[in-house]
């Protein structure tokens, strides 16, 4: 009898954990023991064959002293702020345009989607045909508008924002998508008011909806820029695996791949791993702060 | 305030703001559609170039509708490179995915909205945090486990790392949730056990995030690039995406049209996927908003 009981008591339980234990697994062999163990990779030297040999901070002084890593740093940075704005301002223009009752508005949503479930791989394939310098789209389209054609993908000048103007026409579709989501919700009341007090089309935007947009510009621009921080798909595809001409494309997540599979220094790569962490971490801080300073709640 | 004024001010306004308003529109479509021409020219001159014969490809000013259409360019791509052994590794790998983390996501998901037991919210906040760790960090650990276990080359090594998702967890977690509690209960005291509850009760109910988030999966893990191309050195072991970039860096050299024809078929089935159930994608993507 009181066993029986004291089953019953402890069978919901054993079932939680039954029902948890499949993923649980998964979480704890494919991340959080690889979180731990790449924090002590990062203290050792170690070329992921032979024995590891402990070397301290090193690993960490190293970021300080790597003048590649600055310049890769650099690129990453021109290329997550150009990205991550120029992306945030058009969609959000287009998402207002977006949000009335217009015809063939499941035309526009649609085309400006489709680039966001495409394969990066894919998209970089075409556009490296677009970048042809000679016969592409890009530079056919630079001379019927009379402007200089391009070098695009050949030259360290122009291949960063090769793969910046590319990334902006994949991400656009994910931004308006928030963007209308964020819009529906404002209600359409405050709109009426504001057009029965005068007011017009730019000062409604600047007092109605920027301010109710605001969480939702927030977690974009956080989310974006961590995301945009960690590019890797379009910067190895691209330049064929090699960071474009002179390094000028290299990011910082694909010189950690080199400097892991490459370099076989995978006690480096696991310092720099760490390293992007800490940015993101930074920007989720920043998030937090921003979203109690300016997001105005209705 | 303004809901207190006179009616005959209010109609007045009304018809003011419709005469304005259509003017708005033509700015509009003005401005959207010479924009979403510029959007959607990519993929036009993706699909013009993939038919046109080497000679047209290499025309300038390009001609947009080739005078012949060469549809056997397909083939030729698919010919080209084991892209049928790609396609079928692609399949295997992305649904072998999307099927596993459904169901571990399900059988969490129900754990965490449905049953009591000590530590729950302790669980709970680990599956959430796990979202925010970056693949980058887990990268060069998970690559070791593989290769010690003789497991790079393999379907396993493609698949076993995903087993467990901390986002569809929280999504299906959500959505059962908002299922009433009774619904449940009352299949509990027909003798169901919570297994039996879960498939017959909470899963149908839970379709929509359920169908939104298995999207999403099968859109990532098709689309993945990274993770094939560390796991993987053999050629039979590739998946479309790495495919395709070896294709385009070694095997289409300028055969522009093939390339084209190959990023064609390693984008198509998502697209498909997307246009068939538009509604999920975008709800799910705009419910998920962190990824990475």
């Amino acid at each position: 009898m009181k066993s029986t009981f004291s089953f019953n008591k402890l069978r919901e339980p054993l079932t939680a954990y039954a029902f948890l234990f499949p993923s649980f697994i998964g979480l704890v062999v494919f991340i959080l023991y690889p979180l731990v163990n790449s924090f002590f990779l990062s203290f050792q030297r170690w070329d992921m064959l032979s024995d590891m040999r402990f070397i301290g901070l090193r690993n960490y002084q190293k970021l300080f002293d790597d003048t590649d890593l600055h310049k890769i740093l650099g690129n990453t940075g021109v290329y997550t702020v150009s990205v991550v704005m120029i992306t945030l301002v058009l969609a959000l223009a287009i998402a207002i345009l977006l949000n009335q009752k217009l015809r063939g508005r499941i035309i526009f949503r649609t085309t400006f989607f489709l680039p966001v479930v495409m394969s990066l791989t894919a998209v970089s394939a075409v556009w490296l045909w677009i970048y042809d310098p000679e016969f592409g789209l890009a530079n056919w389209l630079l001379k019927l508008a009379g402007l200089p054609t391009s070098k695009w993908m050949n030259s360290p000048q122009s291949a960063m924002t090769a793969i910046i103007v590319m990334m902006i026409w994949q991400t656009l579709g994910y931004n308006i998508i928030i963007f209308l989501a964020g819009l529906t919700n404002i209600r359409r009341d405050l709109y009426e008011a504001a057009s029965l007090d005068g007011a017009g089309a730019w000062a409604t935007f600047w007092n109605i909806t920027l301010p109710l947009l605001s969480p939702t510009l927030v977690f974009l621009i956080i989310t974006s820029t961590i995301q945009a921080f960690r590019v890797f798909d379009p910067i190895f595809v691209m330049s064929g695996g090699l960071g474009g001409p002179a390094n000028s494309t290299a990011t910082v997540v694909f010189y950690l791949y080199r400097q892991a599979f490459y370099n076989l220094d995978a006690g480096y790569a696991s310092a720099i791993a760490f390293l992007v962490v800490a940015i993101a971490m930074v920007f989720t801080v920043l998030q937090l702060y921003l979203s109690r300073r300016w997001v105005t709640y209705e | 305030m303004s809901n207190s004024r006179p009616s005959t001010v209010n109609s007045q306004q009304t018809a003011d703001s419709n005469f304005q308003l259509d003017w708005k529109k033509i700015a509009s479509y003005l401005i959207l559609i010479p924009v979403t021409i510029l959007v959607g020219l990519p993929f036009l001159w993706m699909l013009s170039s993939s038919v046109k014969s080497p000679a047209e490809i290499f025309i300038d000013p390009p001609r947009w509708i080739p005078n012949e259409f060469h549809f056997e360019n397909f083939m030729l791509a698919w010919g080209k490179a084991p892209f049928a052994q790609f396609f079928f590794n692609s399949i295997i790998v992305t649904l072998s995915i999307v099927a596993i983390q459904l169901t571990t996501a399900c059988l969490a998901a129900y754990a965490f909205a449905r049953l009591k037991f000590p530590g729950k919210n302790l669980l709970f906040l680990l599956y959430l945090s796990v979202m925010m760790v970056p693949t980058q960090v887990t990268l060069i650990p998970n690559y070791v486990t593989l290769s010690r276990l003789s497991l790079l080359n393999t379907y396993a090594a493609l698949i076993l790392p995903f087993i467990a998702t901390g986002f569809g967890t929280f999504l299906i977690r959500q959505q059962f949730l908002s299922i009433p509690q009774d619904l449940g209960d009352a299949a509990r005291m027909d003798g169901a056990g919570h297994l039996r509850t879960l498939w017959h009760v909470y899963v149908p109910l839970a379709r929509p995030a359920i169908a939104s988030f298995g999207l999403l999966a099968a859109m990532w893990h098709w689309n993945d690039f990274f993770w094939p191309l560390i796991t993987t050195t053999k050629v039979e072991m590739r998946t479309m995406p790495l495919g395709l970039q070896v294709f385009a860096q070694q095997e289409a050299g300028v055969e522009w049209h093939l390339l084209m024809a190959a990023a064609i078929f390693v984008a198509a089935p998502i697209i498909i996927l997307f246009m068939l159930a538009q509604r999920q994608f975008i709800e799910g993507i705009a419910s998920a908003g962190v990824k990475g």
